[in-house]
């Protein structure tokens, strides 16, 4: 990302153009307090057709815990999202890149399959 | 649909082998960390949490090792607790594969100590494991105090007022254990948890007393807990975790069941 509000303010490599903002106060659906960190299995809404999501269902859990996310990024440019009080980018991509928000290696089954896809992947 | 709720299997560890006590006495052997490790990892568990009771300096590498096989077969977060007392320790646990660390006794005697670590590895990787018992009289407000040493000990510390001391230092997540229910099988101090889990702003754990699956559903939806952990009822083969999972999501919790 360009840049990131972690550690009061940094500059970042610049892969992507999007920014990463700490999540603050969120409210649930029902009105309730939202937990900081998001912490657990949330599901992806894959935005595009990808090698990486080759034999990952749409929707399918991973593994989250994080307490700041993506934002500003490309349409085209997000592989996936999730919604926890605001919808974030879950999956982003660009040319030979793809990079996750959740833990591939703490997502069993699901993540092991998009680590295969990785390998797998020749843009 | 959005963010499911947790279960998390707990292998009390001693001397590289898993055991259960029923509040600390009378201890069973259910098995060798790894292969139980494993075995919840393909049930479909979605977290293990390893408390080494031992905790003793001789048996350090041991558990070092232990954690090391457990992360390598396996795939869902692993936090590891019990006699964690240095930045040192820490690092050396997240080396051998944890994703999480437990801090208890270290952060009462140390409540620096919290901040120090998340400072150092970030919030996301610091638990912040709180043994609580109600020391209230049944006529007046609830209130539970803070033990260490297994539950004999009492600090004088507040259990509401430390978890949220423990988040503003900087703890991402409060594994809360009832003293009072521990072992007994007869479900989560719901009231406890209520109170913890509305005073802070990170995600807690229940612990403590599980004896069926409706005393999981009760901690979530009466408890307002994020996870739930259990130990002898998946062990002992009473429940699987699938049971668990499957009765929890027909109970109107959201969980993952793919």
């Amino acid at each position: 990302m360009a840049r990131s509000e972690e550690n009061n303010g940094v500059d970042c490599l610049g892969v992507f153009d999007g920014q990463v903002t700490f999540f603050g106060e969120l409210q649930s659906d029902t009105g309730g307090r939202l937990k900081v960190p998001h912490m657990g299995w949330n599901q992806v809404r894959q935005g595009m057709a990808h090698p990486m999501w080759a034999g990952i269902a749409d929707n399918t859990r991973f593994y989250f815990v994080h307490s700041y996310c993506v934002t500003g990024l490309a349409d085209e440019e997000v592989a996936g999202r999730c919604d926890y009080g605001l919808s974030f980018a879950a999956a982003a991509t660009r040319k030979n890149v793809f990079a996750v928000q959740f833990h591939p290696e703490k997502s069993a089954d699901a993540g092991l399959t998009l680590l295969e896809n990785f390998l797998r992947w020749r843009p | 649909m959005g963010l499911a709720k947790r279960i998390i299997p707990c292998l009390d560890v001693d001397a590289g082998r898993v055991v259960k006590g029923v509040q600390f006495v009378d201890i069973r052997d259910a098995g060798d960390p790894v292969e139980i490790a494993k075995r919840y990892n393909d049930a479909g568990a979605d977290e293990i949490t390893f408390l080494d009771i031992t905790a003793s300096h001789q048996e350090r590498d041991t558990t070092l090792h232990t954690v090391e096989q457990i992360a390598s077969q396996v795939f869902i977060p692993l936090t590891v607790g019990g006699g964690v007392r240095t930045l040192e320790d820490i690092r050396n646990l997240l080396n051998a594969g944890a994703d999480k660390v437990g801090i208890n006794s270290a952060a009462v005697h140390n409540p620096e100590f919290v901040r120090e670590a998340a400072e150092r590895f970030g919030s996301q990787c610091i638990v912040v494991a709180i043994d609580a018992k109600k020391v209230s009289a049944e006529s007046e407000t609830n209130r539970w105090e803070i033990f260490t040493h297994g539950g004999r000990k009492p600090t004088g510390l507040d259990a509401v007022a430390w978890a949220r001391k423990m988040t503003d230092y900087g703890a991402g997540e409060i594994l809360l254990t009832s003293m009072d229910r521990d072992g007994t099988k007869n479900g989560f101090d719901i009231a406890l948890t209520r109170a913890i889990a509305d005073a802070v702003p990170v995600p807690v754990i229940a612990s403590g007393g599980v004896g069926n699956l409706q005393h999981l559903v009760d901690g979530v939806v009466q408890g307002g807990a994020d996870a739930v952990l259990a130990a002898s009822i998946f062990h002992f083969g009473e429940y699987s975790v699938q049971e668990a999972k499957q009765f929890m999501q027909a109970a109107g919790v959201e969980m993952r069941l793919d």
